[in-house]
């Protein structure tokens, strides 16, 4: 991929439309009003993280802004969602509003069925105040259909196979829907994290258990290398992580201490949304293993100062 | 409060005790679900005690390794400190407000004490609720006996507290009387 310094981006910004385009609500005024549709290859960030006090608008703006749901998904397309929703307590799931908005776009660009790869736990829908109104969408939503096929991994360092659901080979688009949040072992959840919901027990014990060294957190170099290899399966086509409010101790399941960032941060790029990600719990990307073993895999940038990130609120 | 170091030989004991235990469920005849569920059940607050909150949709319950299939990754740090069975309910308010009740029964009270230990630490305000518990902003933790159990709102209002107040010292009355 053609890299981008955010040097070189903000100097190719003010040659286009002199110090106004430094402003970030600029910059995204002006995609939004690209008579031509999405903003342009080149105009597009590489990560976008959205503050705002609805969940629900913030996401539509963020897809907007890497491109619009265009950018991600043709008509008659099948559409696989990667959510981080097995949780029950706050801070530990998905809030539903986020995926309802991304449900929502997916409909709207003509996907003709989405499916949910890990179920949610029951109840997660009511606990949005738009599942009522949205219920007509909601069951057109496909579940887990609950086969596994096993995947070979030739370039992984630590797992050379896995099972894998098989819903994820049918789909046209992958989308990764994860949340920001505290996690005993790997110290931080995320995207890269959350490809661990495509696998069954089997598969996922192997993480944590396969060098035999006692405990479930014993060895984290070769779980993280495990959550590493277990991306090379396949690239999500759009990666979004909440960052509203989210456990920072107790993680994975909680309940624990909240932190909340009103933030929705979304990329293409899984390693360097979790690099970004990962500071709202006070950690730096490199502190995260995983990160940096998805990065050494070629997976993405870690290094923030050589993506183009644009922040704005709403 | 947790052990820091803990004796790798237990450690390892506990995982295969738990894993054991679903070597012989790991996806429940309805017969097994009964074992598990039935003398859990008895452990839940009678809904006249409850002024108004009801048991949201069945409970759900586990046994051993098949712990993973209800809370997923949460499910390590029980298993890794010697977990037995647990129950998982919500109840639901008239007004639509919930609360979760999870109860976990593990292999002795030095389990009970250690996962207690990890997940209130020492942290939260301490309140009189079993042998030990702590109350947070929108949780509470307490544990008695074999037993470790967490309560959860999704607010923090007074009222919501009172309940979690409420609701544990029921399920620490009953823990009492377990067989």
């Amino acid at each position: 991929m053609d890299r981008i310094t955010r040097r070189s981006f903000l100097k190719k910004a003010a040659c286009l439309g002199g110090g106004a385009l430094l402003s970030q609500t600029s910059l995204s005024s002006l995609a939004q009003n690209n008579p031509q549709g999405p903003p342009a290859q080149e105009m597009k960030p590489d990560l976008v993280a959205v503050k705002g006090k609805n969940p629900y608008a913030s996401t539509l703006r963020a897809i907007q802004e890497l491109g619009g749901i265009e950018a991600f998904v043709r008509r008659g397309d099948k559409v696989g969602l990667l959510v981080n929703s097995p949780f029950k307590n706050i801070g530990a799931s998905v809030n539903p509003d986020i995926v309802l908005a991304v449900i929502s776009k997916c409909l709207d660009g003509g996907a003709r069925e989405i499916r949910y790869l890990k179920d949610p736990h029951r109840g997660y829908w009511e606990r949005s105040p738009k599942s009522g109104e949205l219920a007509n969408m909601l069951k057109s939503l496909k579940y887990e259909s609950g086969g596994h096929v096993k995947v070979e991994i030739p370039d992984g360092r630590a797992l050379k196979d896995a099972r894998v659901t098989k819903d994820l080979w049918e789909c046209d688009v992958f989308i990764n829907i994860s949340i920001t949040k505290h996690h005993q072992g790997v110290h931080y959840s995320g995207a890269l994290k959350n490809m661990m919901g495509l696998c069954p027990f089997s598969t996922n014990s192997y993480f944590h258990l396969g060098t035999l060294k006692l405990g479930w957190y014993a060895d984290v170099e070769h779980l993280s290398q495990c959550i590493a290899d277990l991306n090379l399966i396949k690239k999500p086509d759009l990666c979004i992580s909440d960052a509203t409010t989210f456990i920072t101790e107790n993680g994975p399941w909680g309940p624990g201490k909240l932190g909340g960032a009103e933030t929705i941060v979304a990329s293409t790029n899984r390693v360097s949304l979790d690099a970004f990600c990962c500071r709202f719990l006070g950690l730096q990307p490199e502190d995260v293993l995983m990160v940096r073993k998805a990065s050494q895999h070629g997976l993405g940038e870690m290094n923030l100062d050589r993506i183009k990130i644009q922040s704005l609120t709403v | 409060m947790a052990t820091k170091k803990r004796n790798i030989p237990l450690v390892m004991l506990s995982i295969l005790l738990s894993w054991g235990m679903a070597s012989f469920s790991p996806v429940f005849p309805q017969g097994q679900e009964d074992r598990v569920k039935e003398p859990l059940l008895r452990l839940l607050p009678l809904e006249s005690d409850l002024k108004g909150w009801k048991l949201d949709g069945e409970p759900q319950t586990a046994e051993g390794i098949g712990l993973f299939e209800l809370i997923n990754g949460g499910a390590e740090e029980y298993l890794k400190e010697g977990f037995k069975r647990a129950l998982l309910a919500t109840y639901r308010n008239h007004e639509g407000k919930l609360i979760n009740l999870d109860i976990f029964e593990m292999l002795s009270p030095e389990s009970a004490w250690s996962i207690y230990g990890k997940k209130a630490g020492d942290k939260g305000t301490k309140v009189s609720v079993g042998e030990e518990a702590a109350i947070g902003d929108y949780y509470l933790n307490f544990r008695k006996g074999a037993f470790q159990v967490t309560l959860s709102g999704y607010d923090s209002q007074k009222e919501t507290l009172e309940w979690l107040l409420h609701l544990s010292r029921l399920v620490a009355q009953r823990i009492s009387t377990f067989p």
